[in-house]
């Protein structure tokens, strides 16, 4: 349907109907207001000076752990699902081949037409920014950020440097590293359920996981200085009202670090299918 | 007279983004603008998760230095709508990349954009 | 158990971040001139004042030697992770 074709009593009748629709949406969001039970996110809330102080990462790698482990899959159905219906063609729809393919234009740029601006700026922006969704995900435990921000930091900065310099990219994520980034990142959050399986019989129980507990204790087994700065991972310590508390998230950081390869692998992969194409492009865009 | 609370301004707010994305979706006849109505129906139910958890004079659930750990679990905002818009943005992700690669097909096949030809089987 | 205050939440995130940083640098290819090296590194550090430390943790700068000044270390870190790693396996010139 057109917008054109709205025309007269036609248009009016959908003008009320979205009136009508509008009216239900916003009375049923309204029923809403004030009636949410506080439940489950306050008890996190309590816990907060015990786990982490973004209570956020807390909530979803832990009460959700298993759950987002799952939804993590689902952006890897969307990036395999963009990679077979633009790459390989395996829908065959009727007549694709017969007809004229649509050849884009190489992505190339020549760097000595480029302006002076991107030709000496590009880079250090790209560096940079990759940089900024390191600390992204290294201070996921403590502030607003996590995994996924991380993954989508990153794709931009490759987008950037592939809509930049081109097949030439110096950012050269190739398909295989993809893949493999995104592999790794899956298997690593998968693997981390295991601590909180052994400590606790539930996988996927992240909170608290103790990495060193099975080592046997006894005095001087694992060194003070090593279990404080890398055996409790991101040991905090709360400077609060009532006094300092000392925090400890857990594997929580290092899940999000898992989460944000798997999101780099996977969001890059939906950009490389969608510029370059999958089996059109040889292998590795820098050659 | 409904008092306007933050709140209720913004679950107004996100009703007018899901009307506006289902207008767009049902009477645009491109199917890129009908992609983008999409993701902004999409927006406003993640508007109106988020918009759950606010508590009246609260914080965000960051403990910050110098906070008082008595009035946090009652102050601070709810993480149950944020955790569950973190799932919705990844979904919506996957599911817009999927409609993109869907469109780039239509537009192979049919050499346009025009979803009213499209479906009629017509070659531009 | 407190060793000392900069263990707070500092280091650990500052040796991860070095560690992702040489982990994502190995896929730059580009080979940087010294100018440009020089000017990554000071904006990373003009970037990482900008930033500041992530909430709670006890900078190893703010505190310890100037009060209010506290730099983001994972973000310099990372930086240098990268150019390490792209110096790893640096190969082609970008002209």
């Amino acid at each position: 349907m057109d917008i054109k074709e709205l025309k007269g009593i036609r248009g009016i009748i959908a003008a009320i109907a979205l009136v009508i629709i509008f009216a239900g949406v916003l009375s049923s969001f309204m029923q809403l207001e004030g009636n949410v039970t506080r439940g489950i996110s306050e008890e996190y809330n309590k816990l907060a000076y015990r786990v982490a102080p973004n209570n956020l990462a807390s909530w979803v790698y832990d009460y959700r752990g298993f759950d987002t482990l799952i939804e993590t899959g689902v952006i890897y159905v969307g990036a395999v699902v963009s990679v077979l219906v633009l790459g390989r063609g395996l829908v065959g729809l009727k007549g694709v081949d017969d007809e004229e393919r649509v050849v884009a234009e190489p992505m190339d740029l020549k760097t000595e037409t480029m302006p002076v601006l991107l030709k000496y700026f590009a880079l250090p922006v790209v560096i940079l920014l990759v940089s900024y969704g390191l600390l992204v995900v290294t201070g996921a435990s403590t502030s607003g950020g996590g995994g996924f921000q991380c993954g989508v930091i990153v794709a931009s900065a490759y987008l950037l440097s592939v809509v930049i310099y081109g097949k030439r990219s110096p950012f050269n994520l190739k398909k295989k590293t993809l893949i493999a980034f995104g592999a790794f990142g899956w298997g690593l959050y998968t693997m981390l359920g295991l601590p909180g399986y052994l400590t606790t019989n539930y996988w996927q129980y992240n909170v608290g996981a103790d990495l060193w507990s099975w080592v046997p204790s006894f005095p001087g087994s694992v060194p003070e200085v090593l279990r404080t700065v890398f055996g409790e991972p991101f040991k905090l310590a709360l400077e609060l009202k009532e006094g300092v508390f000392y925090a400890t998230s857990g594997i929580i950081p290092l899940i999000n670090i898992g989460e944000a390869f798997n999101v780099i692998g996977a969001i890059c992969l939906i950009f490389f299918a969608f510029i370059y194409g999958w089996s059109d492009s040889e292998e590795g865009s820098g050659k | 007279m409904i008092e306007l609370t933050l709140q209720t301004l913004s679950f107004l707010a996100a009703a007018l983004l899901v009307i506006i994305g289902m207008a767009g979706m049902l009477y645009l006849d491109n199917l890129i603008k009908k992609l983008i109505a999409f993701t902004l129906l999409s927006d406003g139910v993640n508007l109106a998760l988020v918009s759950l958890g606010y508590v009246q004079g609260g914080i965000v659930p960051i403990l910050e230095p110098g906070a008082s750990l008595s009035d946090f679990p009652n102050e601070a905002a709810l993480i149950f709508g944020p955790g569950i818009v973190l799932t919705n943005i990844v979904i919506g992700v996957s599911t817009t990349a999927i409609l993109a690669a869907l469109i780039v097909i239509l537009y192979k096949r049919y050499g346009t954009l025009k979803a009213s030809k499209v479906l009629k089987g017509e070659h531009e | 158990m407190m060793v000392f205050p900069a263990a707070m939440g500092e280091i650990t995130p500052t040796v991860v971040a070095f560690l992702l940083g040489i982990a994502i640098g190995t896929q730059f290819v580009a080979r940087l001139s010294r100018r440009t090296t020089l000017l990554i590194l000071v904006m990373s550090v003009v970037a990482a004042f900008l930033f500041e430390a992530p909430i709670h943790t006890w900078s190893l700068l703010g505190g310890v030697l100037a009060e209010h000044v506290s730099f983001a270390l994972p973000f310099i870190s990372a930086t240098i992770g990268l150019l390490v790693g792209s110096v790893l396996r640096g190969s082609r010139r970008l002209e």
